[in-house]
């Protein structure tokens, strides 16, 4: 499944490579189900970047079977590359708001996680994304959780988890805070990668349509089956009725 | 389908992210799903302020989602999986929108959908502590070739002349 567990990003006292590309894979996964499902070739091919960069395995598991076989045919009709469109609408301002905004949300039922769901401790590098955890028992979590409640400027925008997310205020723009993203495509060396990426939600894409296109072939195929059978079995129901040959014949 | 929009775009993403939930994150899913509509509509007004906050709704609406996510982990006393966050801040996004929508303050495009969901994916990220400069050093140390073999060594290597 994409949504595969993700380390304890909130207990964690610092925020590690592994953990930022793991996020990274599900920031993608989402991002490429919405641009599937609207349609929006920009925001599936960021997504799809964003995945490729987080792990393979999320980006794949965020592309099939997310949108209408309509959509995936178009897609893939109009040929799909991920650094083209995506380097030609880069942004490169990060704006941070500094401001803070007050939320409060009354008291909500505790609720415990499901038992028997494991939360990977240490998310592994590339590839295992979108798969299943490894057996590995997470450290609990740490109740002081600690670290600046407001926004100090651009380079230190949350640098662990609020303690107090209503008066969170983190307003850079999407675009601009991808913006790392945008100049990781568009770098020369990433290149291949990229092109990569975007063969792999182009082929997705058509591997969906292809796929929908057996599927109703098929579906016509099993229509056709059991008209046939109808037709057989009214046939045989006339032959042996009272008023058939057979019964004509023995009278 | 969890949440309470109606607009048929918000309800097809709704259900495609869906499908990637684990099943067995499926009913932690639920239940954070049901505590934020509780929260989002138990007290109107909060959602108002939130939602009308700026002219910028998509981005009131993805950082309002993101908001929330955070609120309900916090109130879940850190039991809330980490991992449904995404999902569930997305589906706190449409049921946003779908409100926004309902009010007349704005028409649900793809377009918009888009942009909320790149503010609601930014807040997200930003609420975990990750930075755009965490994001580049990620990017940066993935794209780092691996160190070189080390030479043969042992009989064959030191016949060979290492």
């Amino acid at each position: 499944m994409a949504f595969a567990a993700v380390a304890t990003l909130f207990a964690a006292t610092t925020v590690t490579v592994p953990m930022v590309l793991a996020a990274m894979a599900q920031v993608g996964t989402v991002m490429s189900v919405v641009g599937l499902v609207t349609g929006n070739k920009d925001l599936a091919k960021l997504g799809g970047a964003i995945g490729l960069v987080g792990g393979v395995g999320g980006l794949i598991a965020g592309a099939a079977s997310a949108a209408s076989s309509g959509v995936a045919g178009n897609l893939a009709q109009e040929g799909f590359r991920a650094g083209e469109s995506l380097a030609q609408n880069a942004a490169t301002d990060v704006t941070i708001d500094a401001g803070a905004a007050g939320l409060t949300a009354p008291e909500v039922t505790n609720f415990a996680a499901t038992p028997g769901i494991s939360e990977a401790q240490a998310v592994p590098d590339v590839g295992n994304v979108g798969m299943s955890p490894p057996p590995n028992t997470p450290a609990p979590l740490p109740t002081d959780v600690a670290g600046p409640t407001t926004v100090t400027g651009p380079k230190d925008v949350g640098a662990r988890f609020t303690t107090n997310p209503a008066a969170f205020t983190g307003s850079a723009k999407g675009r601009g805070f991808f913006s790392g993203v945008f100049d990781y495509i568009k770098d020369p060396a990433n290149k291949e990668m990229v092109n990569m990426g975007g063969k792999v939600i182009g082929g997705a894409f058509e591997g969906m349509q292809r796929a929908d296109e057996f599927n109703r072939t098929q579906g016509l195929r099993e229509n056709e089956f059991a008209y046939r059978q109808a037709q057989d079995a009214n046939v045989r129901q006339q032959n042996t009725s009272r008023s058939g040959i057979i019964q004509r014949a023995r009278a | 389908m969890l949440g309470k929009t109606t607009n048929p775009l918000l309800q097809q993403t709704e259900q495609a992210i869906l499908q990637k939930v684990k099943p067995e994150l499926k009913l932690p899913l639920e239940r954070t799903v049901t505590a934020g509509l509780q929260v989002m509509y138990g007290k109107p007004e909060v959602l108002i302020q939130q939602l009308a906050k700026s002219e910028d709704f998509a981005h009131n609406v993805g950082e309002g989602a993101a908001k929330l996510v955070g609120v309900l982990y916090g109130q879940s006393k850190k039991t809330m999986p980490v991992s449904i966050a995404f999902p569930a801040a997305t589906i706190f996004m449409c049921e946003g929108l779908d409100f926004l929508e309902k009010a007349g303050k704005l028409k649900v495009t793809p377009e918009l959908l888009a942009e909320a969901t790149q503010d609601m994916a930014a807040s997200v990220l930003q609420l975990f502590g990750i930075t755009p400069d965490k994001m580049r050093e990620a990017m940066a140390q993935k794209g780092q070739q691996p160190p070189a073999a080390p030479p043969a060594q042992g009989i064959v290597g030191a016949a060979q002349g290492a």
